[in-house]
C-alpha cells in the first residue's frame, strides 16, 4: 500500500478517509477533515480543471465539465433533462452560484417528518456562517440587467416581490460569469492541509475489507493508460450527488432505502420578447428571483445567450429565427416547482444509473399555474410575446391568452429540465423512510457515510448548494466528535 | 450502420442549419461540418441507455424516406428532406417529435455557440 498517487506509479493506495466525489459536499467534508489532521484522499471521476479553463455557460464548459455532455435524462412522462458536474469541484464549477440558506420551515418539516436530530436554524447557523466566510457572498455592483429589471417591474405590478439573491462569487462588477467554486476556494484549502486529490478516477465498487473498506476504481488520466487501482480506507464518505451516490452504493450491494426517493425541482422555461433591449452578452445568469407569488413555485432569470435562447425556442420553430435575429430584445426565464418522486437504480453491465421520475396530475397543474403566473408577470412588464417550452403551444401575447394554457400541462408535449436533484438517500432516525442517520452514516453500516444532496429529506425549494455545504460541515464535525 | 448514422445526422444538421439559422457574415459563420461533428460527439457522450435507442431511431428515420421518396433520407436533396423533418416534428407520436427536437436543440445550440466563439475571436 502506498500514499503516493497513481501518477507516481502506485496502483494500491491507503488513506484513513476516502471521499468519493469532489462537489460541494465532498470538498467541504475533505477540507474540514484534512484541516483537523486526518489523512484524506478526495477521489473525483472527472478531470481536474481550473475554473478559467473555459468560458462560463459555454459549449466548452458543457463538453469539459458536464456529465455525458449534459445529455442526461430522468425517464418519465414527461422526461426531465438534468445536468450534473463531472470534474473536480462538481456542480459548483458549472452552476449559477446563487446562494440560499435552507428556509427555516423546511428544516422544521424535515426534522419532524424524518426525525432528524440537531437540525434547527440555530444548529445550522454556525455552519452557514463558516461556509459563507470561506467562499464569500456578493451582490451585483453594476446596473440591473434589462431582463432582471423587467422581472422586477412585472413582479411589482403583480403585487409580488423580486429579490436579488446573493451569489457565491467575487464582489466585482458583472460577476455573473464568476463563481467562488470549489476549485477556487475549498479544494486548494484542503490541499494545503494535506488532502490528496485524485481526479480521473471512477470508483466502481466499495466493499467491506479488514474492518474498513476497499474501493476498486478505474483510473484514466488524460493521455495516460487507463488502469484499475485499489484504495483501502478506514472510513468512506460517498459524495457523488443525488444520482451517482445511490448508483455506487447499490452496485456495491448497499441497497436498503438507497435510491428509492429521488426528488428534483422541475423547471419549465419561457422566452419573452420585448420591444426594447433586455439582453447583452455579459448578462450571464441574473440572480433575481420571485418567490412570493405562490408556495408551489417560484420564478427567476435564466442564462440567455444566443445558444441558450436557441435551445429554449426549440418548441417554437416558426418564431425562433426572428427571436434570434433580434436576440437582444429576448430573454429566458424559468418557473420552478417541487413535485413528484423518482428512483435511481444501477444498470448491470453498462454500470450506468437508470433515473426514473414521475410527476402526477397535481404537479403538472402546479407547473401550468406557474407558466400562467410568470407569463402574466412578463406581459405586465411589457413582453410582446411569451413562448413556453411546451410543444405545439401558441405564443402568449395578451392576458386573454393565459386561459389557453392547458391545465394540467400536457405530459407528452411539456419539456422540463432541472439542475437540482436531491433526497435519494434521506437522513434521519425514522428508519422506515431514511437511508442514513441524522449525521450521514448509512444505517447499520459503521464507517460508511453519505454527504451530498442525496441526504436532503426533500427538495428545499431553493438553490440547494448552501444547504449541502452546511450539512457537509455539520456532519464532518459530528464525525470528528466536535459538534 | 455507423456510416448510415453519421450520414443521417449530417443530413439533418445541414437541413436544419439551412432552414433555421440566421444569415450571418460568411467570415464568422460556422461550418456545417463543424456543427455536424459537435452533434455526433454529443450523441457519443450520451449514456448507453439513451445512445443506442437514439442511434436505432436515427436509422429508422433514414429508412422511412424510402417509403415516400424511394431513397434513404441522407441521399435526398434538401427540398425532399425538409418535408420529412417537418412531418416528424409535427407528429403526434412523442418519439418522433422528440427525435427532431433533440437534434434541433443540438444543431441550433452548436451553431450559435460556434458563431459566438468566432465573433469573440474577431
Amino acid at each position: 500500500m502506498s500514499n503516493e498517487l497513481p501518477d507516481r506509479g502506485s496502483d494500491r493506495l491507503r488513506a484513513q478517509i476516502a471521499i468519493i466525489g469532489s462537489g460541494p459536499g465532498g470538498a467541504i467534508t475533505a477540507n474540514e477533515l484534512a484541516k483537523r489532521g486526518r489523512d484524506v484522499i478526495l477521489i473525483e471521476e472527472g478531470p481536474d480543471l481550473s475554473l478559467a479553463s473555459c468560458v462560463p455557460f459555454s459549449r466548452d464548459e458543457m463538453i469539459q465539465k458536464y456529465r455525458n455532455g449534459g445529455v442526461t435524462v430522468a425517464l418519465g412522462t414527461p422526461n426531465v433533462v438534468y445536468v450534473e458536474g463531472r470534474c473536480v469541484g462538481g456542480g459548483s464549477e458549472i452552476n449559477s452560484a446563487i446562494y440560499h440558506r435552507t428556509p427555516t420551515e423546511i428544516l422544521e418539516q424535515w426534522s419532524a417528518e424524518f426525525e432528524v436530530e440537531a437540525l434547527t436554524e440555530a444548529d445550522l447557523r454556525p455552519h452557514f456562517e463558516a461556509c459563507e466566510a470561506d467562499l464569500g457572498l456578493s451582490r451585483r455592483t453594476g446596473a440591473t440587467p434589462g431582463a432582471s429589471q423587467r422581472l422586477r417591474d412585472g413582479a411589482s405590478l403583480r403585487g409580488a416581490t423580486c429579490i436579488e439573491m446573493p451569489r457565491l462569487a467575487p464582489p466585482v462588477p458583472d460577476n455573473g460569469g464568476l463563481r467562488a467554486s470549489m476549485t477556487e476556494t475549498i479544494v486548494p484549502s484542503a490541499r494545503r492541509s494535506g488532502c490528496r486529490v485524485l481526479p480521473d478516477t471512477r470508483v466502481m465498487t466499495l466493499q467491506r475489507h479488514s474492518g474498513g473498506f476497499r474501493l476498486d476504481a478505474d483510473h484514466a488520466p488524460p493521455g495516460g493508460v487507463p488502469r484499475t487501482i485499489r484504495i483501502d480506507a478506514d472510513f468512506v464518505f460517498v459524495c457523488g450527488g443525488a444520482v451517482q451516490t445511490p448508483a455506487l452504493l447499490r452496485r456495491s450491494g448497499f441497497r436498503r432505502r438507497i435510491g428509492d426517493t429521488l426528488k428534483l425541482q422541475p423547471m419549465i422555461k419561457v422566452v419573452a420578447r420585448f420591444d426594447s433591449e433586455v439582453n447583452h452578452p455579459d448578462m450571464w445568469v441574473p440572480a433575481d428571483q420571485v418567490g412570493d407569488v405562490s408556495s408551489r413555485f417560484s420564478f427567476g432569470c435564466s442564462i440567455s445567450t444566443r445558444p441558450h435562447l436557441a435551445m429554449a425556442m426549440s418548441d417554437h420553430p416558426d418564431s425562433a429565427r426572428a427571436t434570434l435575429e433580434d436576440w437582444r430584445r429576448a430573454a429566458v426565464y424559468y418557473a420552478i416547482s417541487w413535485g413528484g418522486s423518482g428512483s435511481v437504480r444501477s444498470l448491470p453491465i453498462v454500470n450506468e444509473p437508470l433515473v426514473r421520475y414521475r410527476l402526477g396530475r397535481e404537479d403538472l397543474c402546479n407547473l401550468s399555474d406557474a407558466v400562467g403566473e410568470l407569463s402574466h408577470l412578463l406581459l405586465e412588464a411589457g413582453a410582446k410575446e411569451v413562448f413556453p417550452t411546451v410543444r405545439g403551444m401558441r405564443a402568449i401575447t395578451r392576458p386573454d391568452d393565459l386561459t389557453d394554457i392547458p391545465r394540467p400541462l400536457p405530459a407528452q408535449r411539456t419539456n422540463l429540465s432541472t439542475v437540482h436533484l436531491s433526497s435519494s438517500c434521506p437522513m434521519g432516525e425514522n428508519r422506515a423512510r431514511c437511508s442514513v442517520d441524522s449525521f450521514g452514516q448509512v444505517h447499520d453500516q459503521r464507517g460508511l457515510y453519505v454527504s451530498d444532496a442525496s441526504i436532503l429529506c426533500g427538495a428545499p425549494g431553493v438553490n440547494p448548494q448552501g444547504t449541502i455545504m452546511a450539512f457537509a460541515r455539520r456532519n464532518a464535525l459530528a464525525f470528528l466528535g466536535e459538534l | 450502420m455507423i456510416h448510415a448514422h453519421r450520414d443521417t445526422v449530417s443530413a439533418i444538421t445541414y437541413s436544419l442549419i439551412r432552414e433555421e439559422c440566421i444569415e450571418s457574415d460568411p467570415s464568422v459563420s460556422p461550418s456545417n461540418n463543424a456543427v455536424t461533428r459537435f452533434v455526433l460527439e454529443q450523441c457519443d457522450r450520451m449514456p448507453v441507455l439513451l445512445r443506442l435507442p437514439m442511434k436505432l431511431l436515427t436509422l429508422v428515420f433514414d429508412a422511412r424516406a424510402i417509403m415516400t421518396s424511394g431513397r434513404l433520407f441522407h441521399r435526398l436533396p434538401h427540398q425532399q428532406r425538409w418535408p420529412q423533418i417537418e412531418r416528424w416534428r409535427e407528429s403526434r407520436l412523442a418519439i418522433c417529435s422528440n427525435f427532431i427536437r433533440f437534434h434541433r436543440g443540438l444543431v441550433l445550440y452548436g451553431w450559435y455557440a460556434m458563431l459566438e466563439e468566432r465573433q469573440g475571436e474577431q
